[in-house]
């Protein structure tokens, strides 16, 4: 408990109903208590448009996995559905009052992803916040005017560890 | 974690809704029928949002709904004052700029050209 604990592990067996959206945010934001605020409630948006998208058009429960470990949080949910999302190429219109999850998820994240199951129609969703690549976790977070955390734009990465966005378009290319 | 909506109809045509709590997948129809129902009784919906302590992609859907319907009857809503939360979600989605903290007409996000 408290600051700098590593490798603390959630898992949860949630049925895909509308109650569970706020369930998973209050695991999440109980996994990171010794993350800065900024990142706490930007997971609990994350893991909130995960769960949706699981309740809206994945199969019967939802497996929910975060872990936390130096910092780095990751959150996993798998459903049983066949359905993938679906990310995009355009900033949705205005007259659209969906289809922003991904889009929240690709601009919040620092790096995500979807895998396939095996031999099955399931998929696991992923997501992952790095504490200490947080532009804003110095920051106060009240303004909203810095927050672009994608990792392709990250140049905070310390020595000469440059290959990180590579892996990013890996992750992605397989499904968008 | 409940979305709690308090109306008050303070002036002749324009009424505003006071939010406080979440708005997501489980709330947003509240909103959307709270808000439809406030803009029978005027042309303006004004939306305080400083008390929302949560909102996601499906409670962005809301605000854009009641948006669109609010211009398909002449009317238009805006948003007052809104919580670090609202204004970060607005600025991921790039709906800061289209709804910015001033009165927002309605057309401008109802995807007429």
């Amino acid at each position: 408990m408290g600051n700098g604990v590593d490798g603390l592990e959630e898992s949860h067996e949630l049925p895909t109903v509308p109650d569970s959206i706020a369930a998973a945010r209050s695991i999440v934001l109980g996994l990171g208590t010794g993350l800065p605020q900024c990142v706490r409630d930007d997971a609990a948006l994350l893991v909130s448009e995960l769960m949706s998208n699981t309740v809206r058009h994945g199969g019967d429960t939802a497996l929910l996995t975060a872990t936390l470990h130096d910092g780095l949080l990751r959150v996993a949910v798998h459903d049983d559905g066949a359905g993938l999302p679906a990310m995009q190429e355009r900033v949705p219109d205005l007259s659209t009052t969906s289809g922003r999850g991904l889009q929240i998820v690709d601009r919040v994240a620092d790096r995500w992803g979807v895998e396939l199951d095996d031999g099955g129609p399931g998929k696991t969703v992923w997501f992952q916040l790095d504490a200490a690549a947080a532009p804003h976790a110095v920051a106060d977070g009240a303004s909203g005017a810095t927050h672009d955390v994608r990792s392709d734009v990250r140049s905070d990465v310390p020595g000469d560890e440059t290959s990180v966005p590579t892996e990013e378009r890996e992750d992605r290319s397989a499904w968008s | 974690m409940e979305l709690t909506i308090m109306q008050h109809g303070d002036e002749a045509g324009h009424s505003t809704l006071a939010l406080a709590g979440s708005i997501d997948l489980t709330t947003r129809q509240s909103l959307v029928d709270a808000g439809v129902g406030a803009l029978t009784e005027g042309a303006l919906l004004t939306l305080d949002m400083a008390d929302v302590e949560f909102i996601d992609s499906t409670g962005i859907g809301s605000l854009l709904e009641l948006g669109r319907i609010a211009a398909a009857n002449g009317a238009r809503v805006e948003i007052s004052r809104r919580s670090p939360r609202v204004a970060r979600v607005l600025e991921v989605t790039g709906l800061d700029s289209t709804w910015p903290a001033a009165t927002t007409e309605a057309g401008s996000f109802t995807g007429d050209r």
